[in-house]
């Protein structure tokens, strides 16, 4: 019997190709989309964790310093008594290599005599014929890269590269390649140049200094010291660090980031699982006759209810070994478009892999399988618990339908609220906050039905005066078949909604920083050290620049900055040093605390500002006292105000420029803003500007405009891959859409049939299929608008805010909203072509005969 | 002279080894390693550019005390014999290595980038328990880490120090002092010098090989007496004794047909030291150039040429970590009436370094002109690390 069975319901399968096709192309997709981003998530934290591994070593422990780094009198100390020969200094920075805008690289300058215990890549050097190690410690600039960047980028042993730092553009040689040691570090050590300690300080004019020393202590071993005992040991202006800090905090950096896309790609497969059940329901109804009569032989109701698990399974089963086949594919994609923007925001990443690892894709098989039973428990049940005259009856199910909908939309309200009071009590936790918007989500779902009833009740009288009867027609079939249109309809204003509430959120982002770099970029021209990731500005510039600019005629004033990248319990800090004039201070936009009264405390060092993003992470208030490790120790300051600011989410305090100094001791810049006289035009003064400064074209002068360009460039950037996710949920959508009217129009052969057979055209036909499935569109269009703007203002206020902690300004687009209704009637429309065709094609008599 | 020399072809092959250059080859063929190393190295080793040992030199002290950063490699090379109160006996080898790793030096502008580098070797043979510990260190030079200066003298790596605490004035050697020390062991050693520097082949010439420059410029203070501390772990001792110390700098090209040496310096109780190296070359053969010295207790010298010296081998003893070393032998200076029979005051003296050798403090029993002598000494082995 239970071969039968297991027999029939294959063949079952097998005559409905479409059908079964689309829903597991609607698994594959969705199982695909969160696969993809696993994968591309695990690379980028995989590549972070090696990037981080390549340059940290085997160290336990780092000595770091301010502003200007380390002394390297500080290492000397730790060599000449008692020495610590666990100890390696090194020096940190990041260079353009031959002005190619595309390949940033990490310099790691290092001695190699202290290496040993630490990185192991120096023992894969192979130098050219006449260089040896003697040369890389004796000649300056220098360099090993990669044997795999170096054929990557057409460079061959000996040859001469322009290595720009912040300031300058120096030559410097390649002598050797670092070659593979075994497949797996094929790829590390990517954008990565070794050079000599003593060269990375040219580079970087940082003589006397590095970036920080390394250590192994062995906290168990007698003999070394414990970091707390060295510490004491150490001037006061640097401090031991554990290791995993540095990677912790770089991790932390990307976090929010990474869970905001995770929760993206669930969409795609929530969207996916209104698909199958859609398609379960459907093969349930469709078989309802047969169904029925097995039940009337005899077969027990839970071995029906099992064999209809049993073909969810195996759909899904096949869908997501499609999904993950799919999932693989896209996630090299995906994992392009987050490394270029942690590349591009945060950091410097030495590997770049595709990483699949059996986690992933077990994960991924049993949310794909799981997803599609679960979706099939309620079609299942239907199709088992109803007494069999009413499993026959198909109008059973409408009525059964209609009777249900004040629990749907009760069980959505009581979702609704459930949802608004997880986002309200969330707190930080952006994953609960998902959680919120599931409900949300749900919720709203739940209350389709009740929606096309309204729905269809305004539209009857309407559609059949502009259309006649065929339009009521039209309009009343939603209603009478809702078992069916419900779920499609729910699917397509779910994926439109998303479409919605990411576009409004992204451009409402966008309008933001727009407005922000308005206010902020004042100053006509900006002149700075190219700093090659946008998020950590280490490259500086010579504070001698302000005189000799002071000494021009069209300059009307200056504003400058230095800023520097701290490590301070756990947590990186960005500090910097502002030197601007009363005036120019008003481009700063306080959140709390008025500038008037802000800047006499500031100007005189008197306390801090900090960024929204700073005052968020770390629960700063006005007048609250924050710790920074300076030159002397570490000293509280006052927070004076909480300002504006979208160029970091890591966060800003920002002092005096003289405090800067008295309390880090760096006095080189890290930017100038020139404002020029009224009678001079500010490009022809950018233009002139390298030929006038010493050093000039080093440094990177940009208008303000290009400057405003650049960074909207930036964000943009770091926005393509929401929208692909948001494309892909609607492929799903559409799919869903696609085949939910394919099944309904192939159910209704027989309705149809009897209105040919009574003189309706297939023109006729045909325009009522469309009409049909173009206000099946238009519903999900009007549904997903509400949906659509509490998405956006969920995604703006809560999850942006929890992620970054910054306040944007919501900004709803009309376009935006009508766009996404067009999208969605259009959407179905398209869905419905082929089954409409299909449907006029259809001769009334065979439509007539039953099976 | 051929030992130190040797030696110094070692740090060279050493450096480049530790850094791994070779690493990948080593791992394949572990068996034949050094000569091939060495002949790798050789392959490599240009000597254009750096100052030749070529004729006999004018020396000058306390000038040549100091560095010689034109010339490739040199040493400064201290092993000593020494007791403490109670009679326990101890052997102490220090030696700091330069290499010039190109001729060139670095540019001024900054103070890490240079072409030396020093290597520091520091053994100590606890006799009377056997324990032998022994240690290797490299760094750059750099005015705080490692280096060698003129005048005082004063040779580092980072804690490990040899100088004299007064400038030196005329020809005589000040005395100096020896700091060296790790988690592990300490040596804070007082020398006096007691006889005048020993110029060691031609004129302080020493000749290793046929071809002009193959060659290094070689002395020694054969006798320091010795006086101070030793720390083993939190153990310290009051030691006395004598130390021998060897200067030698050089830039050479080795013949490949040799493949290590042995090397002595004795110090008998009548005052008399004695120094003989031999070159082994393959097959087994005594090398031509090898030689020696006798120094009288008033500080004269004679040369030893390779023919006025016999050296017979009497035992073997075998490395727990491969190879095999001679480890007791006689040696006859038929022309000085002397006969010496010498053996390891204890067996494993090996360091398990970059490059392995052994070297180690020996004990002598013998007759000199016919009368019975004691002595104690030291002697360097390399070459049979890897041997079958």
């Amino acid at each position: 019997m239970k071969k039968v069975l297991t027999k029939s319901s294959l063949a079952y399968l097998l005559r409905h190709p479409w059908q079964v096709g689309l829903s597991i192309l609607g698994i594959a997709i969705g199982v695909g989309v969160v696969i993809s981003i696993d994968i591309a998530n695990e690379s980028a934290r995989k590549a972070f964790r090696q990037s981080m591994q390549t340059v940290a070593g085997a160290s336990t422990h780092h000595i770091v310093g301010s502003a200007k780094g380390v002394p390297d009198s500080v290492y000397f100390q730790l060599r000449k008594k008692n020495p610590l020969r666990k100890s390696a200094p090194v020096i940190e920075g990041t260079v353009r290599l031959n002005n190619d805008r595309s390949s940033t690289f990490t310099v790691l300058g290092i001695d190699p005599f202290a290496e040993r215990p630490f990185r192991s890549y120096f023992d894969a050097v192979r130098f050219t014929a006449d260089s040896d190690l003697g040369t890389f410690i004796s000649h300056p600039l220098s360099i090993v890269i990669s044997e795999y960047s170096a054929s990557r980028m057409g460079f061959t042993q000996g040859d001469t590269l322009l290595l720009q730092t912040g300031s300058k553009t120096l030559n410097a040689k390649l002598i050797g390649l670092m070659m593979p040691s075994g497949t797996h570090q094929l790829y590390t050590g990517q954008n990565m140049i070794l050079t000599d300690i003593g060269s990375a300080q040219m580079l970087f004019d940082m003589q006397g200094y590095v970036s920080r020393i390394d250590l192994i202590l062995n906290e168990n071993k007698s003999g070394l010291p414990t970091p707390d005992v060295l510490q004491a040991r150490l001037p006061q202006n640097v401090r031991v660090i554990r290791s995993e800090s540095r990677t912790q905090t770089a991790e932390q950096m990307v976090q929010a980031f990474q869970i905001n896309l995770t929760a993206l790609s669930l969409l795609a497969l929530i969207v996916g699982m209104f698909l199958i059940y859609n398609t379960m329901t459907f093969s349930v109804v469709q078989r309802k006759i047969y169904l029925g009569l097995l039940r009337a032989t005899g077969v027990t109701r839970l071995e029906i209810f099992r064999l209809i698990i049993q073909e969810a399974f195996l759909l899904g089963l096949i869908g997501t070994t499609l999904g993950i086949g799919l999932g693989i594919l896209l996630g090299r994609g995906m994992v392009q478009l987050i490394s270029q923007t942690i590349n591009d925001l945060y950091f410097v990443l030495q590997v770049r892999s595709v990483d699949i690892s059996w986690f992933t894709l077990l994960k991924g098989l049993l949310l794909g399988t799981a997803a599609t039973v679960i979706s099939t428990l309620k079609p299942a049940r239907e199709a088992t618990t109803e007494a069999i005259s009413v499993t026959l009856k198909r109008s059973a199910q409408e009525s059964k339908l209609k009777n249900k909908i004040p629990m749907l939309t009760t069980a959505g309200l009581i979702l609704l609220v459930g949802g608004v009071i997880l986002l309200a009590f969330s707190q930080k936790t952006i994953a609960v906050s998902y959680g919120g918007i599931l409900a949300l989500i749900l919720g709203f779902s739940l209350l389709t039905p009740l929606t096309i009833i309204v729905f269809v009740r305004i539209l009857n009288p309407l559609s059949k005066r502009l259309i006649g009867l065929l339009g009521r027609m039209a309009s009343q079939s939603i209603e009478l078949q809702m078992s069916r249109t419900a779920v499609a309809i729910a699917a397509l204003s779910l994926a439109v909604s998303a479409t919605i509430g990411v576009s409004t959120m992204i451009g409402s982002f966008r309008n933001t920083v727009v407005q922000w770099l308005e206010d902020r970029i004042k100053a006509d021209v900006y002149i700075s050290a190219p700093s090659q990731v946008a998020r950590r500005n280490d490259a500086t510039i010579p504070a001698a620049l302000l005189d000799t600019l002071k000494q021009l005629p069209q300059v009307n004033r200056l504003n400058f900055y230095r800023e520097t990248q701290i490590i301070f319990k756990n947590t990186i800090i960005n500090v910097v040093g502002v030197g601007l004039n009363r005036r120019d201070f008003q481009t700063f936009t306080f959140k709390s605390g008025q500038p008037e009264n802000i800047w006499p405390d500031f100007r005189r060092g008197q306390g801090v500002i900090v960024t929204e993003p700073y005052a968020y992470k770390h629960n700063i208030r006005v007048n609250d006292r924050i710790e920074l490790p300076t030159k002397s120790g570490i000293k509280t300051f006052e927070v004076l105000g909480i300002y504006y600011d979208y160029g970091t989410d890591l966060g800003l305090v920002s002092m005096a420029h003289k405090s800067f100094v008295h309390h880090f001791g760096a006095t080189r810049l890290s930017g100038i803003s020139v404002f020029v006289n009224t009678d001079t035009d500010a490009r022809a003064f950018a233009n002139m500007l390298p030929n006038i400064l010493p050093g000039g074209n080093e440094l990177m002068i940009r208008t303000n405009r290009y400057l405003r360009e650049m960074s909207i460039d930036i964000f943009d950037r770091t926005f393509i891959i929401a929208n692909v996710l948001q494309i892909l949920a609607m492929i799903v959508a559409f799919i869903g859409i696609f085949s939910a009217l394919m099944a309904l129009q192939m159910e209704r052969n027989r309705e149809l049939g009897v209105l040919r057979a009574n003189g309706l055209t297939p023109g006729q036909l045909w325009g009522l299929t469309n009409m049909q499935t173009g206000l099946m569109g238009l519903v999900a269009g009007i549904l997903a608008m509400p949906l659509g703007f509490i998405l956006a203002w969920v995604l703006i206020y809560v999850i942006n805010k929890r992620s970054f902690g910054w306040t944007l300004q919501m900004d709803v687009n009309m376009l935006i909203f009508i766009q996404a209704a067009v999208l969605a009637v259009v959407a179905a429309l398209l869905a419905g072509i082929y089954p409409a065709y299909k449907m006029a094609r259809t001769s009334p008599a065979l439509a007539l005969r039953e099976e | 002279m051929t030992k130190r020399y040797w030696i110094g072809v070692a740090l060279l092959i050493t450096i480049v080894l530790t850094i791994g250059i070779v690493l990948e080859s080593l791992q394949e063929e572990p068996i034949g390693r050094e000569q091939q190393t060495v002949n790798r190295v050789l392959g490599n080793t240009d000597t254009a550019g750096y100052a030749r040992a070529i004729q006999p030199r004018n020396f000058q002290f306390p000038y040549d005390h100091g560095p010689h950063p034109a010339f490739k490699t040199e040493w400064w090379y201290l092993t000593g014999n020494v007791t403490d109160v109670s009679g326990q006996r101890f052997g102490y080898q220090f030696t700091i290595f330069r290499t010039a790793m190109v001729p060139k030096p670095g540019t001024q502008n900054n103070t890490w980038l240079t072409n030396q580098v020093y290597m520091g070797h520091l053994a100590v043979s606890d006799i009377s328990r056997e324990r032998f510990y022994h240690f290797e260190r490299f760094s750059r030079s750099n005015n705080q880490l490692a280096g060698a200066r003129r005048i005082p003298l004063k040779v580092w790596l980072e804690n490990w120090q040899l100088y004299t605490a007064q400038a030196d004035t005329g020809g005589s050697i000040p005395p100096m002092h020896l700091r060296a020390s790790n988690q592990t062991i300490g040596l804070d050693l007082h020398l006096q010098n007691s006889k005048p520097p020993v110029l060691q082949g031609d004129r302080g010439l020493s000749q290793k090989g046929p071809q002009p420059g193959n060659a290094s410029y070689y002395y020694t203070l054969p006798r320091l007496t010795t006086r101070g501390t030793f720390t083993i772990h939190d153990e310290t001792f009051k030691v006395e004794g004598l130390s021998w110390l060897d200067r030698e700098w050089s830039t050479s090209a080795l013949d490949t047909n040799q493949v290590g040496w042995d090397w002595f310096a004795l110090q008998l109780d009548n005052g008399i030291d004695i120094m003989y190296y031999q070159i082994r070359q393959r097959g087994n053969r005594v090398d031509p150039h090898s030689k020696g010295s006798i120094v009288f207790a008033d500080g004269d010298y004679e040369l030893l040429s390779r023919e006025q010296v016999r050296l017979e081998v009497l035992d073997h003893w075998q490395s727990p970590r491969g190879g095999g070393y001679p480890a007791e032998w006689n040696l006859r200076i038929p022309a000085h009436q002397t006969v010496l029979h010498i053996e390891p005051a204890m067996a494993d003296q090996e360091l398990d370094v970059s490059l392995r050798y052994w070297e180690g403090a020996v004990q002598i029993k013998g007759t000199y002109q016919e009368k019975a002598i004691t002595g104690k000494g030291y002697v360097e082995l390399t070459g049979y690390a890897e041997a079958p």
